[in-house]
């Protein structure tokens, strides 16, 4: 029995008086890949949202290798060793590619240890080596999502929550990220992976919860994904 | 509050202060009061700026100051009635306001703001600069705006002599008590007409409002027009009033003592202003003792008030925090109501 | 006098002054960008730097150049003090951009009412001032002109050497950037906005120095300064800081020409009909970017 790495138990939370979350619990364990997917606005980033502490939860609690995440904030959360790696990227648009990667050690001020992690990283994507230099913002969109992954692997991490990383990109290119992807399972990191898409997500994930207006509504191995068919019917659409 | 509660609670009010010069004939009180009809009557025009059409204009005692200056300057060079010359203090705002209103048209927020702001201080330094003598009368410089020490002595509304000299006051008072009930009838129709929905709408999201086909810049340029004819109006009221007229009503304190008002009272709400202008000018009065240290009083008053009531004393009084601590009370009174009529009983 | 002379005098004037405003116009530019925050008591840190240096050398008696090091202590303290009696507060909530407005303007009239408490309204001599001067050609260059655009150059390096080349500098642009991305990164907002409030003191601390230094230290010596620093920061686009140094320069060469050739009636006026005419012409500013609004 491995170690869990991150439990929510009972959470709620929601913008306002408006709950979009209700009652989630699960838990991801040391070195597991966790796939959450349902149909868009059914809660998914906001979970990751809560998680990092940009919403706050209304009910329920989440710990990090026993410790509480609840009301903590963003940068707390951060500190604490959870990687998010958001939706669209979030890149510092005017920083270099290389400060982009350098914010993403902030909390690493050893030098030594940066030079080691930014070697990694630009042995991972050589591209972002090539364009160091040039401003975040003359990236495409695949780059830029390299960018958004290199720079979440710029610190020492528990978990990695990464929130739809296929979005808006060119088939070639989701495959590309997915290689990275594979690569990083490999490493043995603990990941929960969001996308709306379920097909990548069933063959990479080790576990899949299906989230749809704001609950969990199925839960299982991702082999065992395939078999219920009608229940991505039902919830995605097919 | 229904549009009913408000219209009964307004008049309400405004019996309370008809019945006041019953109450007192002290010329220092009534005096204060004016000067509250004042002040109010400017942060209400000011708030359907600011607060209802979403405007960060600072030009409001610019606009007053261009009423009053055109009020006194017909009055004092022409020797116009003041009757006469408030209109055109009034109309002459009106040109003013939407100048400004177009020329501020494509800008947002602070940038609104700190043009507006530089605007006003440009019209302060000219006043003040203003030397240049239009003519001789027992050997004193005349000039065209009376430069640093402004105008004075140019004639009033001619109470004193129709009502004397003791109650020339209350002639004043009740001037301008219609003065401000007018231009809160305004604003109540203003904020509670489709025009007032339209101005939420743009304040709140100017894009989704241009899609549903609300015309952001004449709507714009209409509430600065409007509200500067009601400003103008009270900078001639005011100019009459104190029979004087000066470069310091553009001072930086006295715009600052009025946007606090209107920030403290609850912006965008019709009845942020009269509470924001009650409260900061009786905390001024509070203050009266404490000579230089009064100004010190009224900043920190200030700070307190922004960090405590965000949304200003109107916004709290209507927020859930009271509606919560209301419904405890009356829950709470349930219990025991319940708790009363079971004992007996038992 | 020649023509040549009449440019020179111009610029010289213009420089002086463009040094100053850079000075104060970078704390407002730095504080808008970083955290959307229209500081009305800048006008307030611009008279408590100045004061700062009376006291320091009048008062204590200390050498005259120790007025500079006093003002920026000072100024560090009063960007302290700003940020806990204000943004601290409010930083985040909705109303922060009208709030912050009344706040500092409230934060400002305490000030310049405890300045006139403490050293009266009277206009009093800055200590931290040179005599003299050389000749270029007819034209006189004091030596407090070369000293106000030598700080004015230093204090210009050692910002963008502490923006681009530190680690807080990254991540105070960082923050401007994106404040959601900043966080996930593990940077506490808040101490990135307790540290531009401070740099922004001392800047606008410092600029109190050389302007009284050119006029005479009083109270109101803030107000209008800041006026002009506004202007300048809408005219460059708020947030821009090369953009802000260049305006500053620029402005302050047409202010000093407009005074040479009018007077200093119309230089402020003048000044603002044309930054008026830009900002119909480029409602955001000449570098400013268009911020996309939430649909």
């Amino acid at each position: 029995m491995r170690d869990d790495v991150l439990k929510l138990d009972g959470l709620s939370a929601g913008y306002g008086k408006v709950l979009v979350l209700r009652d989630i619990s699960f838990r991801v364990s040391e070195g597991s890949v966790v796939g959450i997917i349902g149909p868009n606005g059914h809660g998914k980033t906001t979970l990751l949202n809560t998680i990092c502490g940009f919403v706050s939860a209304s009910s329920g609690t989440i710990e990090l290798d026993g410790g509480h995440l609840t009301g903590l904030a963003p940068h707390q959360v951060a500190a604490r060793g959870v990687v998010h790696i958001p939706q669209g990227d979030l890149i510092f648009p005017d920083l270099s590619i290389y400060e982009n990667l350098l914010m993403g050690a902030y909390l690493e001020p050893d030098g030594a240890v940066q030079a080691r992690r930014l070697a990694s990283v630009f042995a991972m994507f050589p591209k972002l080596e090539e364009r160091q230099a040039q401003m975040a913002s003359t990236l495409s969109g695949g780059e830029r999502r390299m960018l958004g992954i290199g720079r979440g692997l710029m610190r020492e991490s528990r978990i990695m929550l990464i929130d739809e990383p296929s979005l808006g990109l060119a088939p070639i290119v989701v495959e590309q990220i997915y290689d990275t992807l594979k690569e990083l399972k490999s490493q043995g990191r603990t990941i929960v992976l969001v996308e709306e898409n379920p097909s990548r997500v069933v063959d990479f994930a080790d576990e899949i919860f299906l989230i749809d207006n704001g609950e969990i509504v199925w839960s299982g191995q991702a082999s065992e994904m395939e078999e219920n068919e009608n229940i991505l019917e039902t919830y995605l659409g097919g | 509050m229904s549009a009913r509660q408000n219209i009964a609670l307004a008049l309400g009010l405004l019996v309370v202060l008809a019945a006041i010069p019953l109450l007192t004939s002290s010329r220092y009180v009534l005096g204060q009061f004016i000067l509250f009809f004042i002040w109010f009557g400017v942060v209400t025009q000011w708030n359907l700026v600011f607060g209802v059409a979403g405007i960060f204009s600072l030009a409001q005692m610019m606009i007053f100051a261009v009423g009053g200056y055109a009020s006194a300057m017909l009055a004092f060079h022409l020797q116009w009635a003041m009757w006469l010359t408030v209109i055109v203090g009034g109309c002459a705002a009106v040109v003013t306001s939407t100048v400004i209103g177009f020329a501020t048209l494509r800008l947002r927020g602070a940038y609104v703001a700190l043009l507006t702001l530089a605007i006003a201080a440009a019209m302060q330094a000219l006043i003040i600069a203003d030397t240049d003598c239009l003519s001789f009368e027992t050997g004193t410089c005349i000039t065209l705006t009376g430069g640093a020490s402004g105008l004075s002595r140019f004639g009033d509304f001619g109470f004193r002599e129709l009502l004397g000299y003791r109650s020339a006051v209350l002639g004043e008072y009740y001037l301008g008590l219609l003065l401000i009930t007018v231009g809160s009838a305004f604003a109540f129709l203003i904020i509670n007409s489709p025009l007032g929905h339209a101005f939420r709408a743009l304040r709140d999201n100017s894009a989704c409002a241009a899609a549903r086909g609300i015309d952001r810049i004449k709507y714009q340029v209409m509430v600065f027009s409007l509200a500067g004819f009601f400003s103008g109006l009270l900078g001639g009221f005011y100019a009459g009033h104190f029979n004087a007229i000066g470069p310091s009503i553009l001072d930086f304190s006295t715009l600052l003592f009025l946007l606090t008002s209107m920030i403290v009272g609850g912006v965008g709400r019709f009845w942020g202003p009269l509470a924001g202008c009650a409260a900061m000018m009786l905390f001024d009065e509070l203050l009266m003792g404490l000579e230089e240290w009064r100004a010190v009083g009224l900043g920190v008053f200030t700070v307190v008030a922004v960090i405590l009531f965000p949304q200003g004393i109107v916004g709290f009084l209507e927020s859930g925090e009271l509606r919560r601590i209301g419904s405890q009370l009356t829950g709470l009174s349930a219990q025991i109501h319940h708790f009363v009529k079971k004992a007996p009983g038992q | 006098m020649t023509v040549l002379d009449s440019v020179l005098q111009i610029l010289v004037s213009g420089i002086t002054l463009g040094g100053m405003y850079a000075v104060s116009a970078i704390g407002l530019a730095l504080l808008w960008g970083v955290m959307g925050m229209l500081n009305m008591a800048h006008g307030s840190l611009i008279a408590i730097g100045a004061y700062a240096s009376v006291f320091a050398v009048g008062y204590l008696g200390g050498t005259w150049y120790l007025g500079l090091p006093a003002a920026m202590i000072v100024g560090c303290l009063a960007g302290v003090l700003l940020y806990f009696a204000t943004a601290r507060w409010m930083v985040g909530s909705g109303q922060f951009e009208m709030n912050i407005i009344i706040a500092t303007v409230g934060v400002a009239i305490v000030v310049k009412s405890l300045l006139i408490i403490g050293f009266t309204g009277y206009p009093q001599r800055q200590p931290f001032a040179l005599e003299g001067g050389i000749y270029l050609g007819n034209v006189l260059v004091p030596y407090q002109t070369m000293l106000i655009v030598c700080v004015a150059i230093i204090l210009m390096m050692a910002l963008s050497w502490l923006l681009k080349a530190t680690r807080m500098g990254r991540a105070i642009r960082a923050t401007a950037q994106s404040q959601k991305a900043a966080a996930l990164m593990g940077i506490p907002a808040e101490r990135i906005y307790l540290q531009v409030m401070v740099i922004a003191g001392v800047l606008a601390a410092i600029s109190g120095v050389l302007i009284s230094s050119t006029a005479n230290t009083s109270p109101s010596l803030g107000e209008v300064t800041m006026l002009k620093v506004f202007i300048i920061c809408v005219v460059a686009g708020l947030g821009n800081i090369p953009g802000t140094i260049l305006i500053s320069f620029a402005l302050a060469v047409l202010e000093a020409a407009i005074q040479y050739a009018l007077s200093a009636k119309w230089a402020f006026p003048l000044l603002l009909g044309i930054a008026v005419m830009i900002l119909i012409w480029r409602p955001y500013g000449l570098f400013g970017a268009a911020r996309i609004r939430k649909v």
